[in-house]
């Protein structure tokens, strides 16, 4: 039989298990390596020679990461607000450039995604560093609730054939060259 | 079920919590998670066309900063943010940072103001690699600029607000966003090719 002691004593442990979880957890999951990519609708990149990278139907307004026509995608999570993000941006680019010179762009193909993000914020991060790749707006903060609040940058490699994440990077990847190793591996 | 399961059960909750405190400040920088807060907590006191509200504050170069330095000089955008080390705050200035040519083409300045004191906001703004423009001080007389702009907050932190003065020293675009929020960059600045 509890005692009212011991039941107070559970009330308190109960009551801090609320206090840290709010805290910590109140978004959905942090998709990582070895879930599925979620099967959210993306935006139409702005531009045609973005959408023809991608290889997606113009005519459409969204698609679906599993749409794009390679073998792997590496989506990179970033916002031009992030002062991480904007000394990586340099280095995210040489990773688009050794993917290309080693013969590799329709096999392996990049996209951003920027939370918190419009169009215009997106267009002057962009302009500044050069951007290769298609970069999609978030100006709603939609995908950075689907992605569970991920810090930025945030980098997930999937495979288009099953959406499932084969690789994830949160922050600073190291050098392109050895995050361009760790992807090559997975390219059958 | 006595004192030694209670300790272990105790133990056990807090070192989950310093864990996933830790996991946190590894990605974003020591920041303090803040959540939800009501979205304005003032009014304001400026309007456009009034002249606005002159003041000089310490910034973290060690020097005075002034708004009427740059009458006759420059248009400015004043940056009122709520805190440092704050997560909207600190996705919020290093943008200026990369949108500083479209500010330099605009013949425009911004001025980040912060109720925080100089050191800290030192070693925030640090942190972040640092601004080509200044952040200043509103620490004391506590956040006596803010109040004077009415975007002192009853909890003595300031609103997330963005007010434009011209060459003039009008002010020509007052702003306060949902704290939770950042103010939408081409919003700022259509506002300053407006008083092209």
């Amino acid at each position: 039989m509890l005692n009212k002691k011991l039941l107070s004593r559970i009330f308190v442990l109960m009551f801090a298990v609320l206090l840290i979880y709010p805290a910590t957890s109140f978004s959905g999951k942090i998709p990582a390596t070895g879930d599925i990519f979620p099967a959210d609708d993306l935006k139409m990149p702005e531009g045609d020679v973005y959408v023809k990278y991608l290889g997606l139907d113009g005519s459409k307004e969204t698609f679906k990461l599993r749409d794009i026509k390679a073998q792997l995608a590496l989506v990179q999570i970033f916002s031009m607000y992030c002062p991480v993000c904007q000394r990586e941006a340099r280095a995210v680019n040489e990773l688009y450039q050794l993917i290309a010179e080693n013969d590799l762009s329709d096999k392996i193909k990049m996209v951003g995604i920027g939370p918190g993000n419009s169009s215009f914020e997106v267009s002057v991060f962009r302009q500044q560093y050069d951007i290769p790749f298609p970069l999609i707006p978030d100006a709603d903060y939609e995908w950075h609730k689907i992605m569970g609040e991920v810090g930025t940058p945030y980098f997930l490699l999937v495979n288009l054939e099953n959406g499932n994440i084969l690789e994830d990077n949160l922050g600073p990847f190291g050098t392109p060259q050895e995050f361009f190793e760790i992807i090559k591996k997975h390219i059958k | 079920m006595g004192d030694l399961m209670f300790k272990k059960l105790f133990l056990i909750l807090f070192c989950l919590a310093f864990t996933l405190g830790a996991y946190a400040a590894d990605f974003h920088d020591d920041i303090f998670p803040v959540k939800e807060l009501k979205p304005i907590d003032s009014e304001l006191k400026v309007k456009v066309g009034d002249k606005a509200p002159d003041f000089s504050l310490p910034s973290t170069h060690d020097t005075i900063v002034s708004l009427s330095d740059y009458k006759g000089e420059k248009n400015i955008m004043i940056s009122f943010i709520p805190a440092a080390w704050t997560p909207v705050c600190s996705d919020q200035w290093p943008g200026y940072n990369l949108a500083e040519g479209l500010f330099r083409q605009l013949d425009t300045v911004v001025i980040g103001i912060s109720v925080d004191n100089v050191p800290t906001l030192y070693a925030w703004t640090k942190q972040m690699g640092g601004f080509w423009y200044p952040v200043v001080s509103d620490f004391w007389p506590h956040g006596a600029v803010a109040e004077e702009y009415g975007v002192l907050r009853t909890d003595g932190t300031a609103e997330r607000a963005i007010i434009i003065v011209d060459k003039e020293g009008i002010i020509r675009f007052a702003h306060v966003e949902d704290i939770n929020r950042r103010p939408e960059l081409e919003m700022l600045i259509n506002a300053l090719k407006e008083i092209q």
